[in-house]
């Protein structure tokens, strides 16, 4: 019959192409090793295969004889296809992401101050090598979505599991702590998306949206395609959430990892101050993203809010500046790719949308210490044990001089805060090597990092021995 | 268009969900069975594709974790109901209707033509989308 053989042809070729990915899996199971996560995600991907081998072995067998139905019947196996060719682009950059090759310790001690958040009990994470140096844009509900459909229209009995993300990291940063303090953005993605953070926020997106703009309903209707204004706003809000979730998780080395990915320092004129030419970008929204420095801007808020800014104000370095002229910048010097007539109305949509936005968060991490007030009590103790090149591991309690054991928090912001503030002296401290010296300061750099690390790994065995 | 990254997902996501509308309109034809989550999908449609034509609603659809209220999403129902429209068919009248039990094949078939020719047509749409974007940002 005609289109039973191009039907066998197609068929065949997606099998083919999935038992390319199945093998590749198969080969990933011996030497190296993997966070819980990704062994999760690459045995997912391997039945997924198997499953979708059998679905194509026997899809020929159910081809329609009416030829509406025969269109419809055979279109599913582009969609199918498709679904696949979407899922293929996530499995290497995680086969690629073994233990090896990321700053395991780091990952550990973010997923377990995740995990003591109600509700985030079970959370595993699969991490990727990303090629792009940016942390900011691997969306796992898209991969979440495809398996799942996937899986059940080839009838596969895994599914994803609800407590699993997907965080992608530039392939480089496998020994990286400060810049990998981005993680907590892509944490902040999962969280939304475990949450149903989008649903809870569309209706009062609406009512916001057309409660603000409705007084100019005829500047509104002026626009190109007002339609894409809601997505727009909820892709905003998605990625205010997850900036100031990070703040919230870790606090300021997030905000300071934002300035260095970014390079916003680059902005500032001789004298310190925003040099609002060469910044003219960066107060500029997208359809996808808030401007940078309106997203520093609202960090800025949070870090005062949750009362970290009196312990990092004093701080001379050049990420302080940008938060601070950040903060001060008005509103108006933003702008959104939807014309300027509009302006005012985006930025009380903003404010208003951003107050369910803090609530959220509140809600989401709720009965997590912010941090602060260990930080404001151990930071310099851990900065001066590091400037000896002492790990802190274990410190002496400056008030009782007992031995404690300080939190991830404490460790990676005192650290970053080093990094920013003191490096020359860390530096000076060490025969021979000068702090005017560009490759000196990356070596101390990475040693300071490393030591940080090791803090880390010894954390996660304390913390696994005494069951904190 | 100034392409979005998460575009190709929400594309993805559209033809996705529009294969499992296809699957559960086959197995309304050929078993007479009508599944909850076939019922939700077109409520979803409909009330995107209605918020998009009603004049006091100024900006359509507010983006849910439903694959049919993200701004791509709505444009391409639009492009489909649009072509059904130039064929005459009414798509938001066609899917506010339910589909009704009857007892033979053929019945059924007609009942749900409408239904399954727009999900089709959307998939499609939603797949072209998709594979004109391959290749052109990296995850």
């Amino acid at each position: 019959m005609g289109g039973t053989a191009d039907i066998t042809n197609d068929a065949a070729s997606l099998y083919r192409f999935v038992e390319s990915i199945q093998t590749f899996c198969e080969l990933q199971r011996g030497f190296p090793a993997y966070l819980e996560g990704s062994r999760v995600f690459l045995s997912l991907i391997e039945e997924l295969s198997r499953s979708t081998k059998k679905y194509s072995a026997d899809f020929p067998a159910g081809l329609p004889t009416n030829s509406d139905d025969y269109r419809v019947y055979r279109q599913e196996l582009r969609t199918l296809r498709y679904g696949w060719y979407y899922v293929h682009r996530f499995v290497k950059p995680i086969a690629d992401a073994d233990t090896l090759r990321l700053p395991g310790s780091l990952i550990n001690s973010l997923v377990r101050r995740l995990r003591s958040v109600e509700s985030f009990g079970d959370s595993k994470l699969a991490i990727l090598h990303i090629r792009e140096l940016n942390y900011l844009q691997v969306i796992a509900s898209g991969v979440r979505e495809a398996i799942t459909q996937i899986s059940s229209f080839v009838g596969s009995s895994s599914s994803f599991p609800p407590d699993l993300g997907l965080i992608g990291i530039p392939y480089s940063q496998a020994k990286a702590v400060f810049l990998n303090s981005l993680i907590a953005h892509e944490i902040g993605h999962f969280v939304f998306e475990k949450r149903q953070l989008k649903d809870a926020l569309a209706l009062k997106i609406h009512a916001i949206l057309n409660s603000t703009f409705a007084p100019v309903k005829d500047l509104v209707q002026k626009i190109g395609d007002s339609r894409r204004i809601p997505t727009a706003i909820a892709d905003w809000s998605e990625e205010l959430f997850c900036d100031l979730f990070a703040v919230r998780f870790i606090g300021p080395c997030y905000s300071y990892a934002f300035i260095e990915i970014f390079d916003l320092t680059n902005y500032l004129s001789r004298d310190g101050s925003l040099d609002k030419d060469a910044a003219a970008l960066a107060v500029e929204f997208s359809y996808s993203h808030p401007a940078y420095l309106y997203r520093i801007q609202k960090q800025v808020e949070m870090l005062k809010s949750i009362g970290w800014w009196p312990h990092i104000r004093a701080s001379q370095s050049t990420c302080q500046k940008i938060l601070e002229n950040s903060e001060s910048l008005g509103t108006s010097y933003f702008s959104f790719p939807f014309g300027s007539d509009l302006q005012k109305y985006f930025i009380d949509c903003l404010d208003q949308v951003l107050t369910e936005i803090r609530t959220a968060i509140e809600e989401s991490l709720k009965g997590l210490d912010t941090g602060v007030a260990e930080y404001s009590r151990l930071s310099r103790t851990v900065k001066d044990y590091l400037l000896e090149g002492v790990v802190p591991s274990t410190i002496r309690d400056p008030d009782s001089g007992k031995r404690i054991v300080p939190e991830t928090v404490t460790v990676l912001n005192s650290a970053y805060q080093l990094y920013l503030d003191d490096l020359p002296e860390l530096i000076g401290r060490i025969e021979g090597q000068d702090s005017a010296s560009v490759e000196h300061r990356a070596k101390w750099t990475e040693t300071l990092e490393n030591w940080t690390l090791k803090a880390l790994d010894d954390l996660a065995l304390i913390s696994a021995k005494t069951g904190v | 268009m100034n392409e979005n990254p998460d575009s190709r997902s929400r594309y993805l996501a559209l033809a996705l969900a529009s294969r499992k509308a296809l699957r559960s309109l086959s197995d309304y034809v050929k078993q007479g069975t009508i599944d909850e989550q076939l019922e939700s999908m077109v409520g979803e449609v409909v009330e995107s594709l209605k918020a998009t034509r009603d004049a006091n609603n100024l900006f359509g659809p507010t983006p849910k974790e439903s694959p049919f209220t993200n701004y791509e999403q709505v444009v391409t129902l639009d492009e489909v109901e649009s072509d059904l429209k130039n064929q005459n068919i009414d798509i938001v009248q066609k899917l506010s209707k339910p589909l009704s039990l009857h007892v033979d094949e053929n019945s059924r078939r007609r009942d749900a033509a409408d239904a399954i020719r727009f999900f089709y047509a959307l998939e499609n749409r939603a797949l072209h989308h998709y594979s004109s974007q391959i290749g052109s940002r990296e995850p």
